[in-house]
């Protein structure tokens, strides 16, 4: 039987009861956010005792499905100020859906405020332990103490600045090697778990019911079906585009679309591309040797393996991963062309628990208002440690881009909801930017990833300069991928489902086969659209409203080179995108 | 092996063989791995003299990158194709099929 776990941190109490039947089919982000539109009272303080903090792994996760072990975390956003899941891929996850735990909801905040406590999960339930010595310890610290005292576990856990209710602070899961390295990173959900006092989460799998599947027979048919067209696809396949580059491989087409915003947004094209691209990352694997590689995996059973571990020169590790948004926000977007420097900025937010893309696009804000120079990698690195020292400058930063953006009287604040935008431009790609401005998350590229057909042709080609057709393309985005955020796979696995009929055909048997259901197509666009809904409407409780769904207005009104290009969907158009 | 940002010129005429014709010049870049089809692998960009007229298929004919492996080209940072016919000055960018998040 399906489990979901509370944890009160109030009571220091944990319960364990039967999954609701109303939940039976969910999973991931779709399951996440019913919970907290059903339990968290949208006007609540995120930071507060009435806010929750909930986990979920996908439908498919734990078992053999290829690329499946992704876990969704949910609560309302100390950043946007409404509903937020974040996901990331983690052997923590494939353990918890082991034991059979489809929920976890974390609540309540611990009366003494100089306490911690982790929360201890194996087959026989789940316990609170004191850990006040972990109190205000970063990232490499708890998890090298995790390794000490729970070795066989998988981990989750927040930093120094998820205590201290820094919004840029993310959960930080274990990678398949144990690094602090997997984040749940967007909207400062870390943040809402450290005020909770809880320190982190350690799970033991061994001597577990595994997951519970209905018609093992029809999930091995569809996990075989996927992992055939997870084989076949330029994208996905051994040697392929993110295997043997890594998603850096995307700075330079990018770049060269024009798309690639350059220092805080006031150019799409950077002249450091090459140097910061994923071609110069396997080079530097390649040249460097040692403990560096390219086609690393977050988690066992991705087939992908689109991580890496970057090398310092000596062939030492320096960071897993350099993945294309972190490789952005703390490169391009600073105007840094050096590689071994965007590494230790990224090491760095891994180590103090922050989510690079805010990270990248608070320290561009900082750059804007002249705390240093566009370019100064050096001086870049010293403001992130300002942020792990919890200096009053620190917190600044560490509250976001807009909030900074706000302390330093800067306009040109690339946010939407409050939340810093990705790693493409929209004045150049105009159905990301719909994406940008609408989804329920803040501006967040994985929610509906137009880019597959405005930049790489992948799944049809529109021209991404143009508006048409640009709130069905987004719409449409939108919905599919928040049923994939429900299935537990990887969203990398989506160039193969949209491309190979039988690709998305064996995801959807995989979950059939889990669930006992008989989903098709209109199922995910079902499951996609209630998902969204539910979301749309916690945050119209919450007070967002339509005037939310828009861009900076300097997007309306700079020109963007290399275009010339304003952001020109209309209001009109963007009220149109989730409008059901 | 070339490094990044060193610049090669390469050469690439028409079935006429170029005589009487006019050259143009253009910088080629081409990405994530497709360089390793070259004689000696670039990462880019390279300058190539092209004869007046070619497209960008007969360039990378003429350089021997197959065509099945091209996904995307760009052309002074538009998406174009394959039968874009080359100008003086163009910036060309050719990808194989690339993706990520
Ligand atoms: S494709 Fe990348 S992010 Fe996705 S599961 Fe595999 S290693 Fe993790």
């Amino acid at each position: 039987m399906s489990k979901l776990m509370r944890v009160n941190l109030s009571t220091l109490t944990v319960t364990t009861q039967d999954l609701p039947a109303e939940y039976a089919e969910m999973g991931g982000r779709w399951l996440t956010s019913t919970i907290v539109a059903r339990e968290v009272d949208p006007t609540c303080h995120p930071l507060g005792p009435n806010n929750k903090v909930v986990f979920a792994p996908g439908i498919v996760t734990g078992t053999t499905a290829p690329c499946s072990g992704r876990i969704s975390v949910g609560g309302k956003s100390p950043l946007t100020m409404g509903i937020k899941e974040a996901n990331a891929g983690t052997p923590f996850s494939q353990k918890l859906a082991r034991l059979g735990i489809r929920a976890l909801v974390v609540e309540g905040e611990v009366t003494d405020r100089s306490k911690r406590y982790v929360l201890e999960i194996d087959k026989d339930g789940g316990r609170l332990v004191e850990a006040s010595d972990l109190a205000g310890k970063h990232m490499e610290e708890t998890f090298a103490e995790f390794g000490k005292r729970y070795p066989g576990h998988a981990w989750c856990g927040v930093s120094a600045a998820g205590e201290a209710g820094l919004p840029l602070a993310g959960v930080c899961f274990s990678d398949a090697e144990k690094r602090p390295s997997r984040y749940a990173g967007r909207g400062g959900l870390g943040a809402v778990m450290g005020r909770k006092g809880l320190k982190g989460i350690v799970v033991d799998d061994s001597g577990g019911p595994g997951v519970a599947v209905k018609d093992p027979d029809r999930l091995k048919e569809g996990s075989r079906k996927l992992a055939d067209a997870l084989g076949r696809h330029d994208v996905t396949k051994p040697g392929g585009a993110l295997n043997s580059f890594g998603t850096a491989v995307l700075i330079n087409i990018l770049n060269e679309a024009g798309g690639l915003p350059t220092r805080n947004f006031s150019s799409g094209v950077f002249e450091g591309a090459q140097k910061i691209s994923g071609e110069a990352i396997a080079e530097a694997v390649a040249e460097r040797g040692g403990k560096g590689m390219v086609g690393h995996r977050c988690h066992d059973g991705c087939v992908i393996q689109c991580s890496n571990v970057y090398p310092r020169p000596d062939g030492e590790e320096h960071v897993s991963c350099v993945e294309y948004e972190s490789d952005w926000a703390l490169g391009a977007n600073l105007g840094v062309d050096d590689l071994d420097d965007i590494a230790e900025m990224v090491r760095l937010c891994n180590d103090y628990g922050l989510d690079t893309i805010e990270a990248g696009v608070t320290l561009g804000v900082a750059m804007e208002a002249g705390l240093a120079d566009f370019g100064d990698g050096k001086r870049a690195i010293t403001l992130l440690q300002e942020i792990g020292r919890l200096t009053t400058l620190g917190r600044i930063l560490g509250n976001g881009a807009a909030f900074t953006g706000r302390a330093f009287g800067v306009t040109r604040v690339p946010a939407v909801k409050g939340q810093g935008m990705p790693a493409y431009e929209p004045r150049a790609v105009k159905g990301i930017g719909a994406t940008y401005m609408t989804s329920p998350m803040g501006a967040d590229h994985t929610a509906g990833y137009t880019i597959a057909s405005e930049i790489l042709g992948v799944g049809g080609k529109t021209d991404p300069l143009a508006t048409e057709g640009k709130v069905e393309l987004s719409r449409n985005f939108q919905t599919t991928t928040a049923w994939i955020d429900a299935s537990g796979f990887c969203l990398f696995t989506a160039f193969a489902l949209i491309d190979i009929p039988s690709g998305f055909e064996g995801a959807l048997e995989a979950c059939n086969g889990v669930l006992g259901t008989r989903w098709t197509m209109d199922d995910v666009t079902r499951i996609g659209s209630e998902i969204l809904k539910t979301e749309a409407e916690f945050n119209r409780k919450a007070g967002l409203s339509a005037a939310d769904d828009r861009p900076p207005e300097f997007m309306r009104l700079e020109k963007l080179p290399p275009h010339g290009h304003v952001y020109d969907l209309s209001d009109d158009e963007l009220d149109e995108v989730l409008n059901f | 092996m070339v490094k990044t940002g060193e610049t090669k010129v390469l050469k690439v005429s028409g079935p006429e063989g170029g005589k009487r014709l006019r050259f143009l010049t253009v910088t080629l870049s081409l990405y994530a791995g497709l360089d390793r089809h070259l004689s000696s692998p670039a990462r880019g960009p390279l300058t190539v003299e092209v004869q007046q007229g070619l497209r960008v298929a007969d360039v990378l004919e003429g350089l021997r990158v197959p065509r099945e492996e091209v996904k995307v080209v760009i052309v002074n940072h538009r998406l174009a194709g394959l039968d874009h016919v080359l100008a003086d000055g163009d910036r060309v960018a050719v990808f194989p099929t690339v993706a990520g998040g």
